[in-house]
């Protein structure tokens, strides 16, 4: 097998996977206490990392939207161009980064384990569907919590802003979250929250197809893990790019 | 003729360029047993899969319990996988749950039917258990367990769902003589207690003897002559029957694969 026709095997086979995954929603049994502990883990887990990706992207960014818009003497909008920034782009990419960095990963070796371990066949061979067991309380979780992620995420930066604003910039609270949020409308929010919610299915489904085609042993398990958090991380960004592309007309 | 309960017909399967099984056929009746023999990589573990579906043949038919399932949907197989117990060659227990959980999993998981009440989950998980005569470590995680009281845990999860055929893939690969044959006495006290129709991988003639000549005697707990069902012998060479038979039969044999195979041991 050359390796174009691997990679249209690959992409069918992605495809067939997240298809199946996206079905198991709607079909019997569903494995609902699975879902809640992967929101636990995928949700709280993630949280830390979250808050401190967050945090200090709005400051940096407030640092830096002042220097440039200092320029122009426009410093009084350093809230707008953070907020925006954020809700727009730096959140929904640096948390979807974070949480594919984090559970991609941690999908692609636990089911990367289960797999040389014999343990999904053995999922399988006990009458169990293991897309339905293993990869839609994953997806599920994911597609319900990247979304609430990147809302604090956008929060915690804008107020990272604020923190140096205000003790860096001299911008009077009032002044700057003033400026954040007027300049934000509906499409705004509605493409920042359109990015994770499509992006968590890249993170969800790349980790588990890297997983679940786990071949070789332990060595394998850290190539899934590396292969799997390398190709959501690109997944996003290209889905970004599309995503962004739909929104603005340029 | 009884429908068997399981049946080759012919079946071949292709990895890439690699032919794992090819042309294989063969059919068990209830309560019988098959020992299946060969070399390492000669395809015994990819007959086993076939047997329940987790692989698709490319050419021939399989039959199980009178279905056809060589072109059945995944879906569609599993109620058939419940009528079937696997015990795997490393056990692949799932080594997040404990032993009860482990044994539970088949009865709390069924893709179809209804779920067993709690309390009749925990009397069959514990009856499982009894059986394989481990009881006190229903509590524990599978890394705390040896390999073979992991091996025993394994048939306690295949045959918790009342199987009416087990699938052992070299149930004593790796044990010490006497754990692999408290191993082989349990195989044989499933299927003479409970009639199940058995196919069991092994790289170990001493194994297959066994279950072609004795039987479980329940009342002494100890494997006696003769054996009380048929017991038949399949011999893979890189993915080729080169003979199905009886032992007797197997010992007139003049194969050199064969007859290597059977003097070796």
């Amino acid at each position: 097998m050359d390796s174009l026709q691997r990679g249209v095997l690959v992409v069918q086979e992605f495809v067939l996977l997240g298809a199946r995954a996206i079905a198991g929603i709607f079909r019997k049994p569903h494995y609902w206490s699975d879902v809640l502990i992967q929101m636990d883990v995928i949700g709280v887990g993630s949280l830390p990392i979250v808050v401190l990706t967050g945090f200090f992207a709005g400051a940096v960014l407030s640092l830096q939207m002042f220097d440039t818009l200092a320029t122009f003497g426009a410093s009084a909008q350093t809230g707008t161009m953070v907020s925006l920034s954020l809700v727009l782009e730096m959140g929904p990419v640096l948390t979807s980064l974070m949480v594919a960095g984090r559970n991609s990963a941690g999908m692609a070796s636990e089911l990367g384990s289960m797999a040389v371990t014999e343990q999904i066949d053995a999922m399988r061979a006990l009458g169990t569907d293991p897309v339905k067991k293993l990869v839609t309380p994953r997806l599920l979780a994911t597609v319900v919590v990247l979304p609430l992620l990147t809302i604090i995420a956008d929060f915690v930066g804008i107020f990272g802003g604020s923190v140096i604003a205000h003790f860096f910039i001299r911008l009077t609270p009032t002044q700057y979250w003033t400026s954040s949020y007027r300049e934000l409308d509906f499409g705004d929010m509605a493409q920042g929250l359109s990015k994770p919610f499509v992006f968590a299915f890249a993170v969800a489904l790349v980790g588990c197809y890297c997983g679940m085609n786990t071949r070789g042993g332990t060595q394998g398990v850290g190539r899934s893990t590396t292969q799997a958090v390398v190709s959501a991380s690109i997944l996003i960004f290209v889905l970004d790019f599309l995503i962004t592309k739909m929104f603005v007309r340029a | 003729m009884p429908t068997p309960a399981i049946e080759f017909s012919e079946v071949t399967l292709i990895f890439d360029d690699v032919v794992a099984l090819e042309r294989v056929s063969f059919r068990v009746d209830a309560g019988d047993s098959l020992v299946i023999l060969g070399q390492a990589s000669s395809g015994k573990s990819v007959l086993l899969k076939l047997a329940l579906g987790l692989l698709q043949p490319d050419a021939g038919r399989i039959y199980l319990f009178g279905e056809q399932i060589s072109d059945m949907r995944e879906d569609d197989l599993l109620p058939y996988r419940q009528q079937v117990g696997m015990v795997f060659q490393e056990s692949a227990l799932f080594d997040s749950l404990s032993v009860f959980d482990n044994v539970a999993y088949p009865l709390l998981n069924r893709n179809s039917g209804a779920a067993p009440a709690p309390g009749e989950v925990e009397g069959r998980v514990r009856e499982a258990l009894r059986f394989v005569e481990l009881e006190p470590a229903i509590d524990k995680l599978p890394s705390e367990l040896s390999g073979g009281m992991r091996r025993r845990v394994a048939i306690a999860r295949a045959i918790v769902n009342q199987p009416r055929l087990v699938l052992y893939d070299s149930p004593t690969a790796g044990l010490d003589p006497i754990t692999a044959h408290t191993i082989v006495t349990l195989i044989l006290k499933k299927r003479d207690t409970a009639g199940v129709t058995s196919l069991v991988v092994t790289h170990r003639l001493q194994n297959g003897h066994l279950l072609a000549n004795f039987h479980y005697d329940p009342a002494t707990g100890e494997v006696a002559r003769p054996c009380r069902s048929h017991t038949q012998f399949l011999v893979l060479r890189k993915g080729c029957v080169v003979f199905l038979g009886t032992q007797e039969e197997m010992a007139l044999q003049r194969d050199p694969y064969v007859v290597k195979f059977v003097m070796k041991q």
